[in-house]
Protein backbone atom coordinates (compact mmCIF):
# COMPACT_ATOMS: atom_id res chain seq x y z
CA UNK A 1 0.00 0.00 0.00
CA UNK A 2 2.85 2.47 0.48
CA UNK A 3 3.90 2.10 -3.11
CA UNK A 4 0.55 3.12 -4.14
CA UNK A 5 0.59 5.94 -1.90
CA UNK A 6 3.59 7.50 -3.10
CA UNK A 7 2.22 7.59 -6.35
CA UNK A 8 0.17 10.06 -4.98
CA UNK A 9 1.59 13.59 -5.26
CA UNK A 10 -0.04 16.29 -2.76
CA UNK A 11 -1.53 17.97 -6.39
CA UNK A 12 -3.76 15.04 -6.39
CA UNK A 13 -4.72 15.21 -2.66
CA UNK A 14 -5.29 18.77 -3.40
CA UNK A 15 -7.31 17.94 -6.56
CA UNK A 16 -9.44 15.10 -4.76
CA UNK A 17 -10.48 17.20 -1.83
CA UNK A 18 -11.76 19.81 -3.98
CA UNK A 19 -14.03 17.21 -5.65
CA UNK A 20 -15.08 16.00 -2.81
CA UNK A 21 -16.03 19.54 -1.60
CA UNK A 22 -17.74 20.17 -4.85
CA UNK A 23 -19.64 16.73 -4.10
CA UNK A 24 -20.93 17.93 -0.80
CA UNK A 25 -21.90 21.11 -2.39
CA UNK A 26 -23.95 18.93 -4.88
CA UNK A 27 -25.57 16.45 -2.20
CA UNK A 28 -26.20 20.00 -0.08
CA UNK A 29 -28.26 21.51 -3.35
CA UNK A 30 -29.60 18.08 -4.00
CA UNK A 31 -30.71 17.61 -0.21
CA UNK A 32 -32.05 21.68 -0.20
CA UNK A 33 -34.03 21.01 -3.44
CA UNK A 34 -36.05 18.10 -2.04
CA UNK A 35 -36.84 20.01 1.20
CA UNK A 36 -38.35 23.05 -0.50
CA UNK A 37 -40.57 21.13 -2.17
CA UNK A 38 -41.77 19.21 1.17
CA UNK A 39 -41.82 22.27 2.32
CA UNK A 40 -44.02 23.98 -0.12
CA UNK A 41 -45.71 20.93 -0.42
CA UNK A 42 -46.72 21.50 3.11
CA UNK A 43 -47.13 25.11 2.80
CA UNK A 44 -49.71 24.32 0.29
CA UNK A 45 -51.84 21.69 1.80
CA UNK A 46 -51.63 23.74 4.98
CA UNK A 47 -53.41 27.15 2.81
CA UNK A 48 -56.04 24.58 1.64
CA UNK A 49 -56.85 23.94 5.51
CA UNK A 50 -57.42 26.78 6.83
CA UNK A 51 -59.36 27.93 3.42
CA UNK A 52 -61.79 25.00 3.93
CA UNK A 53 -61.83 25.72 7.75
CA UNK A 54 -63.05 29.44 7.25
CA UNK A 55 -59.56 31.16 8.36
CA UNK A 56 -57.67 33.50 7.35
CA UNK A 57 -54.36 31.81 5.85
CA UNK A 58 -52.43 34.57 5.94
CA UNK A 59 -52.89 35.22 9.71
CA UNK A 60 -51.52 31.44 10.34
CA UNK A 61 -48.23 32.40 12.11
CA UNK A 62 -47.36 28.36 11.29
CA UNK A 63 -47.49 29.11 7.21
CA UNK A 64 -45.75 32.93 7.78
CA UNK A 65 -43.09 31.20 9.20
CA UNK A 66 -42.89 28.31 6.83
CA UNK A 67 -43.18 30.59 3.83
CA UNK A 68 -40.05 32.40 5.31
CA UNK A 69 -38.32 29.07 5.86
CA UNK A 70 -38.58 28.36 2.16
CA UNK A 71 -36.99 31.59 0.72
CA UNK A 72 -34.37 31.30 3.46
CA UNK A 73 -33.66 27.67 1.77
CA UNK A 74 -33.79 29.47 -1.88
CA UNK A 75 -31.20 31.74 -0.90
CA UNK A 76 -29.17 29.24 0.40
CA UNK A 77 -29.33 27.23 -2.35
CA UNK A 78 -28.82 30.50 -5.04
CA UNK A 79 -25.14 30.77 -2.97
CA UNK A 80 -24.69 27.10 -2.81
CA UNK A 81 -24.93 26.90 -6.79
CA UNK A 82 -22.58 30.19 -6.85
CA UNK A 83 -20.37 28.39 -4.96
CA UNK A 84 -20.78 25.22 -7.07
CA UNK A 85 -20.15 27.43 -10.23
CA UNK A 86 -16.63 28.96 -8.67
CA UNK A 87 -15.91 25.18 -7.63
CA UNK A 88 -16.21 23.95 -11.34
CA UNK A 89 -14.34 27.16 -12.55
CA UNK A 90 -11.74 26.53 -10.34
CA UNK A 91 -11.53 22.79 -11.21
CA UNK A 92 -11.55 23.21 -14.78
CA UNK A 93 -8.81 26.17 -14.58
CA UNK A 94 -6.60 23.72 -12.51
CA UNK A 95 -6.95 20.66 -15.10
CA UNK A 96 -6.19 23.35 -18.02
CA UNK A 97 -2.55 24.56 -16.69
CA UNK A 98 -1.75 20.86 -16.05
CA UNK A 99 -2.38 20.53 -19.68
CA UNK A 100 -0.29 23.69 -19.97
CA UNK A 101 2.35 22.50 -17.52
CA UNK A 102 2.41 19.22 -20.26
CA UNK A 103 3.34 21.44 -23.38
CA UNK A 104 5.64 23.79 -21.74
CA UNK A 105 7.40 20.69 -20.46
CA UNK A 106 7.15 19.02 -23.89
CA UNK A 107 8.63 22.24 -25.02
CA UNK A 108 11.43 22.92 -23.17
CA UNK A 109 12.52 19.19 -23.92
CA UNK A 110 12.27 20.01 -27.58
CA UNK A 111 14.31 22.98 -26.70
CA UNK A 112 16.90 21.45 -25.00
CA UNK A 113 17.06 18.74 -28.24
CA UNK A 114 17.57 21.36 -30.25
CA UNK A 115 20.72 23.50 -29.03
CA UNK A 116 22.45 20.14 -28.19
CA UNK A 117 22.06 19.56 -31.82
CA UNK A 118 23.27 23.35 -32.58
CA UNK A 119 25.92 22.37 -30.49
CA UNK A 120 27.16 19.88 -31.97
CA UNK A 121 27.08 21.86 -35.48
CA UNK A 122 29.31 24.55 -34.75
CA UNK A 123 30.21 26.99 -37.50
CA UNK A 124 33.98 26.06 -38.12
CA UNK A 125 32.68 22.27 -38.33
CA UNK A 126 30.28 23.38 -40.68
CA UNK A 127 32.36 25.67 -42.63
CA UNK A 128 35.74 22.58 -42.86
CA UNK A 129 33.12 20.49 -44.04
CA UNK A 130 32.02 22.95 -46.71
CA UNK A 131 35.35 23.20 -47.77
CA UNK A 132 36.33 19.98 -48.09
CA UNK A 133 33.18 18.88 -50.03
CA UNK A 134 34.29 21.63 -52.52
CA UNK A 135 37.98 20.93 -52.85
CA UNK A 136 36.81 16.96 -53.05
CA UNK A 137 33.67 18.20 -56.01
CA UNK A 138 36.82 20.20 -57.97
CA UNK A 139 39.44 17.33 -57.86
CA UNK A 140 36.10 15.24 -59.22
CA UNK A 141 35.95 17.96 -62.02
CA UNK A 142 39.29 17.89 -63.27
CA UNK A 143 39.37 14.08 -63.17
CA UNK A 144 36.22 14.73 -65.48
CA UNK A 145 38.26 16.98 -67.84
CA UNK A 146 40.92 14.39 -68.08
CA UNK A 147 38.79 12.12 -68.86
CA UNK A 148 37.18 13.76 -71.53
CA UNK A 149 40.15 14.60 -73.23
CA UNK A 150 41.96 11.89 -73.75
CA UNK A 151 38.93 10.10 -75.37
CA UNK A 152 39.20 13.18 -77.64
CA UNK A 153 42.78 12.72 -78.40
CA UNK A 154 42.20 8.66 -79.32
CA UNK A 155 39.95 9.95 -81.39
CA UNK A 156 41.85 12.24 -83.39
CA UNK A 157 45.10 10.10 -83.40
CA UNK A 158 42.96 7.11 -85.02
CA UNK A 159 42.65 8.11 -88.60
CA UNK A 160 42.22 4.50 -89.81
CA UNK A 161 38.44 4.18 -87.91
CA UNK A 162 37.28 7.39 -89.68
CA UNK A 163 38.88 5.93 -93.20
CA UNK A 164 37.43 2.48 -92.67
CA UNK A 165 34.31 4.23 -92.16
CA UNK A 166 34.60 5.73 -95.72
CA UNK A 167 35.73 2.81 -97.63
CA UNK A 168 32.94 1.03 -96.30
CA UNK A 169 30.08 3.70 -97.04
CA UNK A 170 31.53 3.92 -100.53
CA UNK A 171 31.17 -0.40 -101.09
CA UNK A 172 27.87 -0.06 -99.31
CA UNK A 173 26.72 2.48 -102.35
CA UNK A 174 28.44 0.44 -105.08
CA UNK A 175 26.63 -2.63 -103.93
CA UNK A 176 23.41 -0.19 -103.92
CA UNK A 177 24.04 0.44 -107.55
CA UNK A 178 24.41 -2.95 -108.43
CA UNK A 179 21.37 -3.87 -106.38
CA UNK A 180 19.47 -1.54 -108.66
CA UNK A 181 20.86 -2.15 -112.04
CA UNK A 182 19.77 -6.02 -111.69
CA UNK A 183 16.71 -4.57 -110.43
CA UNK A 184 15.96 -3.09 -113.91
CA UNK A 185 16.58 -5.96 -115.59
CA UNK A 186 13.67 -7.74 -113.64
CA UNK A 187 11.34 -5.26 -114.55
CA UNK A 188 12.02 -5.07 -118.35
CA UNK A 189 11.32 -8.43 -118.81
CA UNK A 190 8.43 -8.29 -116.93
CA UNK A 191 7.05 -5.65 -119.67
CA UNK A 192 8.08 -7.58 -122.36
CA UNK A 193 5.57 -10.50 -120.68
CA UNK A 194 2.83 -8.13 -120.44
CA UNK A 195 3.40 -7.03 -124.05
CA UNK A 196 2.44 -10.49 -125.17
CA UNK A 197 -1.47 -10.91 -126.65
CA UNK A 198 -3.50 -13.17 -124.67
CA UNK A 199 -3.77 -16.30 -126.16
CA UNK A 200 -7.34 -17.18 -124.13
CA UNK A 201 -9.94 -17.05 -127.04
CA UNK A 202 -7.75 -18.93 -129.56
CA UNK A 203 -8.27 -22.51 -130.23
CA UNK A 204 -6.29 -24.75 -128.46
CA UNK A 205 -3.44 -26.02 -130.74
CA UNK A 206 -3.03 -29.51 -131.69
CA UNK A 207 -0.48 -32.10 -130.28
CA UNK A 208 1.69 -30.58 -132.53
CA UNK A 209 2.76 -27.53 -131.16
CA UNK A 210 4.56 -28.60 -128.64
CA UNK A 211 7.50 -28.93 -130.44
CA UNK A 212 7.25 -25.85 -131.94
CA UNK A 213 7.30 -23.90 -129.40
CA UNK A 214 10.42 -25.89 -127.98
CA UNK A 215 11.59 -24.44 -131.80
CA UNK A 216 10.68 -21.26 -131.18
CA UNK A 217 12.19 -20.98 -127.19
CA UNK A 218 15.37 -21.93 -128.97
CA UNK A 219 15.44 -19.42 -131.63
CA UNK A 220 14.82 -16.56 -128.62
CA UNK A 221 17.40 -17.87 -126.44
CA UNK A 222 19.83 -17.97 -130.07
CA UNK A 223 19.02 -14.18 -130.95
CA UNK A 224 20.95 -12.45 -127.90
CA UNK A 225 23.88 -14.65 -128.69
CA UNK A 226 24.73 -13.51 -132.64
CA UNK A 227 23.21 -9.83 -131.12
CA UNK B 1 -43.46 -2.46 -13.40
CA UNK B 2 -45.01 -5.75 -13.52
CA UNK B 3 -46.43 -5.45 -17.31
CA UNK B 4 -42.88 -6.25 -18.05
CA UNK B 5 -42.53 -9.39 -16.73
CA UNK B 6 -44.86 -11.03 -19.29
CA UNK B 7 -43.09 -14.49 -19.27
CA UNK B 8 -45.21 -17.25 -18.93
CA UNK B 9 -43.03 -18.62 -16.61
CA UNK B 10 -44.12 -15.68 -14.26
CA UNK B 11 -47.29 -17.18 -14.37
CA UNK B 12 -47.26 -20.19 -13.94
CA UNK B 13 -48.64 -21.17 -10.51
CA UNK B 14 -46.30 -23.95 -9.46
CA UNK B 15 -43.47 -21.84 -10.03
CA UNK B 16 -44.49 -19.91 -6.91
CA UNK B 17 -44.42 -23.31 -4.15
CA UNK B 18 -40.80 -25.83 -3.84
CA UNK B 19 -40.78 -28.09 -5.89
CA UNK B 20 -40.19 -31.43 -4.73
CA UNK B 21 -38.07 -33.07 -7.34
CA UNK B 22 -34.27 -31.37 -7.42
CA UNK B 23 -34.16 -31.38 -10.75
CA UNK B 24 -37.30 -29.27 -11.44
CA UNK B 25 -35.88 -27.43 -8.08
CA UNK B 26 -32.42 -26.07 -9.45
CA UNK B 27 -34.26 -25.06 -12.75
CA UNK B 28 -37.27 -23.41 -10.61
CA UNK B 29 -34.12 -21.44 -8.64
CA UNK B 30 -32.52 -20.64 -11.80
CA UNK B 31 -36.07 -19.06 -13.16
CA UNK B 32 -36.57 -17.26 -9.60
CA UNK B 33 -32.86 -15.58 -10.20
CA UNK B 34 -33.23 -14.63 -13.80
CA UNK B 35 -36.67 -13.08 -12.80
CA UNK B 36 -34.79 -10.78 -9.76
CA UNK B 37 -32.15 -9.82 -11.26
CA UNK B 38 -34.26 -8.80 -14.67
CA UNK B 39 -36.95 -7.14 -12.30
CA UNK B 40 -33.26 -5.61 -9.76
CA UNK B 41 -32.07 -3.97 -13.56
CA UNK B 42 -35.35 -2.83 -15.13
CA UNK B 43 -36.14 -0.68 -11.14
CA UNK B 44 -32.79 -0.27 -10.75
CA UNK B 45 -32.45 -1.65 -7.28
CA UNK B 46 -29.00 -2.31 -6.38
CA UNK B 47 -29.34 -3.55 -2.27
CA UNK B 48 -31.68 -5.76 -0.31
CA UNK B 49 -32.22 -5.34 3.58
CA UNK B 50 -32.76 -8.07 5.84
CA UNK B 51 -32.89 -10.73 3.61
CA UNK B 52 -34.36 -13.34 5.50
CA UNK B 53 -36.84 -11.32 6.23
CA UNK B 54 -40.02 -10.11 5.19
CA UNK B 55 -39.68 -6.25 4.40
CA UNK B 56 -41.81 -4.16 3.02
CA UNK B 57 -39.67 -3.38 -0.17
CA UNK B 58 -40.70 -3.48 -3.98
CA UNK B 59 -39.51 -6.83 -4.48
CA UNK B 60 -41.49 -7.99 -1.81
CA UNK B 61 -44.40 -6.08 -3.47
CA UNK B 62 -44.38 -6.14 -6.92
CA UNK B 63 -42.40 -9.21 -7.78
CA UNK B 64 -42.80 -12.03 -4.77
CA UNK B 65 -46.42 -11.43 -4.92
CA UNK B 66 -48.60 -12.01 -8.57
CA UNK B 67 -51.67 -10.81 -7.97
CA UNK B 68 -53.17 -12.26 -11.15
CA UNK B 69 -53.02 -15.97 -10.63
CA UNK B 70 -52.88 -15.03 -6.95
CA UNK B 71 -49.64 -16.40 -5.64
CA UNK B 72 -46.88 -15.25 -3.28
CA UNK B 73 -43.29 -16.92 -2.09
CA UNK B 74 -43.57 -17.98 1.10
CA UNK B 75 -40.55 -16.71 3.25
CA UNK B 76 -39.21 -20.15 3.91
CA UNK B 77 -38.58 -20.44 0.03
CA UNK B 78 -37.75 -16.62 -0.23
CA UNK B 79 -35.19 -17.69 1.69
CA UNK B 80 -33.70 -20.77 -0.10
CA UNK B 81 -33.54 -18.68 -3.76
CA UNK B 82 -31.47 -16.00 -1.59
CA UNK B 83 -29.32 -18.55 -0.21
CA UNK B 84 -28.43 -19.90 -3.85
CA UNK B 85 -28.25 -16.60 -5.66
CA UNK B 86 -25.52 -15.78 -2.69
CA UNK B 87 -23.76 -18.85 -2.03
CA UNK B 88 -24.14 -20.87 -5.66
CA UNK B 89 -24.49 -17.99 -8.51
CA UNK B 90 -22.63 -15.22 -6.69
CA UNK B 91 -24.93 -13.22 -7.92
CA UNK B 92 -25.54 -11.57 -4.08
CA UNK B 93 -22.91 -9.95 -2.07
CA UNK B 94 -22.44 -8.92 1.23
CA UNK B 95 -19.93 -6.43 1.52
CA UNK B 96 -18.46 -6.97 4.41
CA UNK B 97 -15.40 -5.77 6.28
CA UNK B 98 -11.68 -6.61 4.35
CA UNK B 99 -9.67 -6.88 7.81
CA UNK B 100 -6.73 -7.47 5.47
CA UNK B 101 -6.83 -3.89 3.72
CA UNK B 102 -8.41 -2.04 6.43
CA UNK B 103 -10.71 -0.72 4.10
CA UNK B 104 -14.29 -0.52 4.62
CA UNK B 105 -16.63 -0.91 1.62
CA UNK B 106 -19.69 -0.64 3.81
CA UNK B 107 -19.72 3.49 5.16
CA UNK B 108 -23.12 3.03 6.89
CA UNK B 109 -22.33 0.15 9.34
CA UNK B 110 -19.54 2.43 11.08
CA UNK B 111 -19.60 -0.43 13.61
CA UNK B 112 -18.58 -3.33 12.69
CA UNK B 113 -19.61 -5.64 16.00
CA UNK B 114 -23.14 -4.29 15.39
CA UNK B 115 -23.08 -5.98 11.92
CA UNK B 116 -25.74 -8.43 12.97
CA UNK B 117 -27.52 -10.50 10.27
CA UNK B 118 -30.58 -7.95 10.57
CA UNK B 119 -28.53 -5.04 9.52
CA UNK B 120 -26.98 -6.64 6.59
CA UNK B 121 -27.18 -5.25 3.56
CA UNK B 122 -27.05 -7.68 0.20
CA UNK B 123 -26.46 -6.47 -3.20
CA UNK B 124 -27.97 -7.95 -6.22
CA UNK B 125 -25.45 -8.17 -9.01
CA UNK B 126 -27.72 -8.43 -12.42
CA UNK B 127 -24.20 -7.14 -14.08
CA UNK B 128 -20.71 -8.82 -12.92
CA UNK B 129 -17.96 -6.98 -11.11
CA UNK B 130 -16.20 -7.62 -14.08
CA UNK B 131 -19.09 -6.49 -16.40
CA UNK B 132 -19.63 -3.07 -14.10
CA UNK B 133 -15.95 -2.58 -14.46
CA UNK B 134 -15.28 -2.74 -17.76
CA UNK B 135 -18.56 -0.24 -17.89
CA UNK B 136 -17.06 2.11 -15.59
CA UNK B 137 -13.46 2.35 -17.02
CA UNK B 138 -15.15 2.83 -20.33
CA UNK B 139 -16.74 5.87 -19.34
CA UNK B 140 -13.97 7.03 -17.82
CA UNK B 141 -11.48 6.85 -20.73
CA UNK B 142 -14.69 7.70 -23.18
CA UNK B 143 -14.44 10.96 -21.22
CA UNK B 144 -10.77 11.86 -22.05
CA UNK B 145 -9.23 11.03 -18.68
CA UNK B 146 -5.94 10.63 -19.27
CA UNK B 147 -2.70 9.17 -17.28
CA UNK B 148 -1.37 13.41 -17.23
CA UNK B 149 -4.66 15.34 -16.43
CA UNK B 150 -7.69 15.27 -15.45
CA UNK B 151 -7.29 11.93 -14.09
CA UNK B 152 -9.04 11.89 -10.79
CA UNK B 153 -12.56 11.01 -9.92
CA UNK B 154 -14.64 10.78 -7.20
CA UNK B 155 -17.22 8.21 -6.19
CA UNK B 156 -19.69 10.37 -5.99
CA UNK B 157 -18.82 11.89 -8.98
CA UNK B 158 -19.62 8.38 -10.82
CA UNK B 159 -22.61 7.77 -9.38
CA UNK B 160 -24.29 11.09 -10.57
CA UNK B 161 -24.07 10.75 -14.02
CA UNK B 162 -26.68 10.88 -16.31
CA UNK B 163 -27.30 8.28 -18.76
CA UNK B 164 -24.87 5.57 -17.95
CA UNK B 165 -25.97 2.28 -16.49
CA UNK B 166 -24.35 2.95 -13.32
CA UNK B 167 -26.21 6.41 -12.76
CA UNK B 168 -27.34 6.26 -9.19
CA UNK B 169 -25.64 2.91 -8.51
CA UNK B 170 -25.50 2.03 -4.27
CA UNK B 171 -22.34 3.83 -3.22
CA UNK B 172 -21.09 1.38 -1.34
CA UNK B 173 -21.77 -0.95 -4.00
CA UNK B 174 -19.09 1.04 -6.31
CA UNK B 175 -16.83 1.43 -3.70
CA UNK B 176 -16.69 -2.68 -3.44
CA UNK B 177 -16.50 -2.55 -7.11
CA UNK B 178 -13.64 0.12 -8.07
CA UNK B 179 -11.69 -1.11 -4.88
CA UNK B 180 -11.71 -5.09 -5.24
CA UNK B 181 -11.56 -4.79 -9.72
CA UNK B 182 -10.01 -1.74 -10.87
CA UNK B 183 -7.48 -0.92 -8.10
CA UNK B 184 -6.49 -4.15 -6.45
CA UNK B 185 -7.16 -6.82 -9.55
CA UNK B 186 -6.67 -4.87 -12.98
CA UNK B 187 -4.40 -2.13 -11.07
CA UNK B 188 -5.61 0.35 -13.21
CA UNK B 189 -6.61 3.42 -10.72
CA UNK B 190 -5.42 4.25 -7.36
CA UNK B 191 -7.72 4.86 -4.40
CA UNK B 192 -7.85 8.07 -2.55
CA UNK B 193 -9.09 8.51 0.83
CA UNK B 194 -10.94 11.43 2.76
CA UNK B 195 -8.00 12.96 4.72
CA UNK B 196 -10.07 14.96 6.79
CA UNK B 197 -12.07 12.08 8.30
CA UNK B 198 -9.33 10.07 9.50
CA UNK B 199 -10.77 9.15 12.79
CA UNK B 200 -10.33 5.80 13.98
CA UNK B 201 -8.18 4.46 11.86
CA UNK B 202 -10.54 3.90 9.22
CA UNK B 203 -10.20 4.53 5.78
CA UNK B 204 -12.92 5.06 3.50
CA UNK B 205 -12.45 4.81 0.00
CA UNK B 206 -14.08 7.98 -1.90
CA UNK B 207 -12.55 8.46 -5.04
CA UNK B 208 -9.67 7.30 -7.39
CA UNK B 209 -6.93 8.15 -9.59
CA UNK B 210 -6.86 6.40 -12.93
CA UNK B 211 -3.39 5.41 -13.81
Amino acid sequence: MGQKQSKLTNQDKAIFQLKLSRDNLNKFTRNTNNLIENERANLKSAIRQDISNGKDYKANVNIRILLKRIHYQEILLSKANDQLINLENMLSNIEFKLIEKDFIKGVDTGNKILTKLNKELNIDYVNDVMDTLEDQMSYEREVDQVLNSNILRIGNTGNIAISLDDEIDKELDQMLGEQKLSQQDVDESKIVEDKLPSVEHLPLPAAKVQPEKEKETETQREMPLTN
Amino acid sequence: MLERFQSNIYNFPPLFTKQPNIIIYNKQLETWQSLILRFCEQNKIWVTTPVFNTTDNSLQKNLFQNHKINRSLDNDFQAYIWDYMLNTTQKLINLGHDNASNIIYNSSTNDINSNNNNSTKYYILWRSIEDWCSNILNYLVSTGASSTSNNIFTLYELTQVYGQDFYNMDLDLLRYIVVTELCNKRKRAVCLYDEEDNSKNKKVVMGIKLL
